[in-house]
């Protein structure tokens, strides 16, 4: 495992001593380790550096598959966030198609007709993964974070881990979601599980993290259970592979430059 | 009695049904059957998930959890989240079904399919399309269309790409027997070559589809899109974008500092009428229409942060210039405020349809001929809002609404002549809506659209429907489609618009009454 053990064994400390303490009433400091476990698993979820990927999503209901796309996600890092290109490569009758995001700033790029199409962070192109889910983010440059607890929560591999439990709420407008718990295993910072919310609570959405395998340079979860907080019938897989390094210029992330995109 | 239900009938239905854990209650991700878990030392040491034993003993496919812990202590029952015996039973879905196959491996074999594949070059659409049509005099006739859509980039080196998108089409109509030479057309929408001079700067040469704006209804910063519609099958402007010839020009894009810079220039092309760099039959590559004059243009992308978007750009067509901008914003995350303006030294509509001598004084003075070039003002203002989930839940359903501007329309009085022209200058009415209809833009000063879209209303189904409205006289257009994918790469579609409003207005004067069309696209 390539993550730092000494950063490992400081994490370890620091969340134990994050919920002991919180309950002491001294929360400023249980949101800075919040937000200090929060940002170890954002470097697990993603590089923190220019990257690609490739990522399957199937989409299940009742149980048979609905719709399989294919995406190559392109992310360059900006302040604390991500600037991400999906650009789809299956099915056929979207490939080519563009998803562009530079914070609240969403594009879709149709190759057929060239025209880039402003869409807002709410519109969904992909089944039950939002826009938000396909692109590369940063939690912690979206959500304030609380620490809430431990729990012991089975993750996407149907064990059993014991978890902080993380309390987001959005700060940045483009966040995709009102709220969100994240439950982060307490031995590794592994996100192991998250629920989303509406602001008026509802639960939209729940992810199961599982398949961990080395990738440019840490052990990262490779594949996302996406469950509809409205509907348990359908089901989203995302599956992660052949993440690469890879310089990508700013400028690809402007909506003028999307006809001149080459992946 | 619920929690009798909960710790014995339930359990034992999800035993009997030999059905897995999903997502109810959201305590234990949906099952998927033999997925191996493939996990890295070091890694932490999970504690088995308790329950999960009957699960092993009865599903095919075998979930994940090992025996021992079966009947062991019982996750924790947090508040408002059920025992997993419980989200086992509810979580099913209710056929019973569950996923076929290694879900996990599916998801693996896809995504080595694609690498092993690389990115496809092209996609390939071909359709069927029928069409039932009524006149604004009540007559009908029924037509039919094949189309082929062929577009895509092709690497030629690392640096050089080939960007191409065709169409050939075959088009009949009813009472009138097919031929070859007047109905079926080969299009060369775009055909260019693409050089990379690096990772930042690329040059285009070739017939390219330049197209601008943000604005959904109408585009007044879409420079070339006069005379540019290959088939007119739809009022959807997003449609219609599909359907439009590329300009001839050589332009250029680059990054000076954080602002993105693009240059072209199109040239008049002047051919002869009937070769085939015009409107030979078959294969006119049909360049006097998008190439007839010569034009300059410019766009500056600077940068404007993480939520505003703005692009400026300037024009010089035939030495007239003209300059707009497009800028657009997002507020929270479901609402997406947008305007775009351009100043333009051009004729008016009536006064480029008319020209000096076409209908009467009493008529060109009505309309507003006779000005000559001058500046004139378009815009488009208008937000697109997506509903947020406190309403429809997960539902996709967006609706856009935009208010149209074009001082080279026509004003309200202007409207009322054009709708009182009698005799002669009938014709030179009709020469004002042609011009309009032939520019792509709106015929009076002042229009208003609206589109709402339900994507996923039934199924997978979509639904959309749009509208054009003219407030002085009432007149519009509507049109409404619905999509039916048919696997996953095909997709039916049936289309249904209408124009409305007096036989002398803005829209209830277009010759094309109504059209209801059933269309089947199958892309490769």
């Amino acid at each position: 495992m390539e993550l730092d053990r000494r950063e490992f064994a400081n994490l370890l400390l620091g969340g134990a001593t994050a919920v002991s303490m919180g309950s002491l009433g001294l929360p400023a400091f249980a949101a800075n380790n919040a937000a200090t476990i929060l940002k170890k698993t954002d470097a697990i979820r993603n590089p923190q550096r220019s990257f690609a990927v490739d990522v399957s999503l199937i989409n299940y209901e009742r149980g048979k598959v609905k719709e399989k796309t294919s995406v190559t996600t392109y992310s360059r890092p900006t302040g604390s966030q991500f600037q991400t290109l999906v650009h789809i490569n299956a099915p056929s009758a979207d490939r080519g198609k563009i998803l562009l995001r530079n914070g609240n700033n969403l594009w879709l790029y149709d190759p057929s007709s060239k025209a880039s199409v402003r869409i807002s962070p709410r519109q969904r192109l992909l089944g039950n993964a939002s826009n938000g889910d396909v692109v590369s983010s940063n939690l912690v440059g979206d959500y304030n974070v609380s620490l809430s607890g431990s729990e012991t929560v089975a993750g996407g591999d149907k064990k059993n881990y014991s978890c902080h439990k993380l309390r987001l709420t959005q700060k940045a407008s483009s966040a995709p979601y009102s709220a969100v718990d994240f439950w982060v295993d307490q031995k590794s910072n592994q996100p192991i599980k998250g629920k989303y919310y509406t602001s008026s609570g509802k639960l939209i959405k729940v992810a199961w993290y599982r398949k961990l395998k080395n990738a440019m340079g840490a052990t990262r979860p490779t594949e996302i259970i996406i469950a509809d907080g409205f509907d348990p019938n359908k089901v989203t897989v995302m599956t992660m592979g052949n993440y690469r390094a890879k310089d990508i210029p700013s400028s690809w992330f402007k909506k003028e430059w999307l006809p001149n995109f080459k992946g | 009695m619920k929690r009798l239900l909960m710790h014995s009938v339930a359990p034992t239905l999800a035993l009997i049904l030999a059905l897995p854990a999903a997502a109810q209650d959201f305590d234990l991700p949906p099952d998927l059957p033999g997925a191996g878990d493939v996990s890295v030392d070091p890694q932490p040491e999970p504690v088995e998930a308790p329950g999960a034993l009957e699960a092993a003993e009865t599903t095919p496919g075998g979930p994940e959890l090992p025996p021992e812990v079966a009947g062991s202590e019982l996750p924790p029952d947090l508040p408002g989240e059920l025992p997993p015996e419980v989200e086992m039973t509810e979580a099913l879905p209710e056929d019973g079904v569950i996923p076929e196959g290694d879900i996990s491996a599916d998801g693996e074999a896809m995504l080595a399919s694609e690498e092993r594949r690389g990115m496809r070059h092209g996609t390939l659409e071909l359709e069927a399309r029928a069409f039932h049509n009524t006149d604004i005099n009540g007559d009908s006739e029924n037509a039919f269309r094949l189309s082929a859509h062929y577009f895509g980039t092709r690497e030629i080196t690392d640096s050089t790409s080939l960007l191409f998108n065709l169409r050939a089409r075959a088009d009949t109509v009813s009472g009138r027997s097919f031929r070859f030479e007047d109905d079926f057309n080969f299009d060369v929408q775009e055909l260019a070559f693409s050089f990379a001079l690096g990772p930042q700067t690329t040059l285009q040469l070739g017939r390219i589809n330049i197209r601008n704006g943000v604005a959904t209804g109408y585009n007044p910063t879409d420079w070339f899109k006069d005379d540019s519609l290959v088939v007119t099958g739809s009022a959807a402007p997003a449609d219609r974008r599909n359907e439009r010839l590329g300009v001839f020009a050589l332009t250029g894009t680059t990054t000076i500092g954080q602002t993105l810079v693009t240059a072209g220039y199109r040239p008049e092309i002047d051919a002869d009428l009937g070769t085939g760099w015009t409107d030979a039959d078959n294969y006119g590559l049909q360049l006097h229409r998008t190439n007839p004059s010569d034009a300059w243009f410019l766009k500056v992308t600077p940068p404007t942060g993480d939520n505003l978007s703005l692009t400026a750009n300037a024009v010089l067509i035939d030495g007239d210039p003209g300059f707009g901008f497009e800028l657009s914003g997002g507020v929270g995350d479901n609402l997406v405020l947008y305007t775009e303006v351009m100043a333009q030294k051009r004729l008016s509509i009536a006064d480029e349809a008319l020209g000096t001598s076409l209908g009467s004084l009493g008529f060109r003075d009505g309309v507003g001929a006779g000005a000559g070039k001058d500046w004139h003002y378009s815009a488009a203002v208008g937000m697109n809002w997506a509903l947020p989930m406190q309403l429809v839940g997960q539902q996709d359903i967006s609706v856009t609404l935009e208010y149209h501007l074009n001082t080279a329309g026509l004003t309200g009085s202007q409207i009322d002549a054009l709708a009182g022209a009698t005799g002669l200058d009938g014709l030179a009415a009709g020469a004002i809506y042609g011009v309009a209809s032939r520019r792509q833009e709106p015929l009076a000063e002042q229009q208003v659209f609206t589109r709402a879209a339900w994507n996923n209303i039934w199924g997978d189904s979509d639904l959309s429907l749009l509208g054009f409205y003219v407030p002085h006289d009432g007149s519009g257009l509507a049109q409404i489609s619905y999509d039916v994918p048919v696997g996953q790469n095909g997709k039916f579609n049936l289309r249904g618009m209408t124009t409305f409003g007096d036989d002398t207005s803005i829209y209830g004067a277009n010759p094309n009454k109504s059209s209801i069309q059933m269309g089947y696209t199958f892309t490769f």
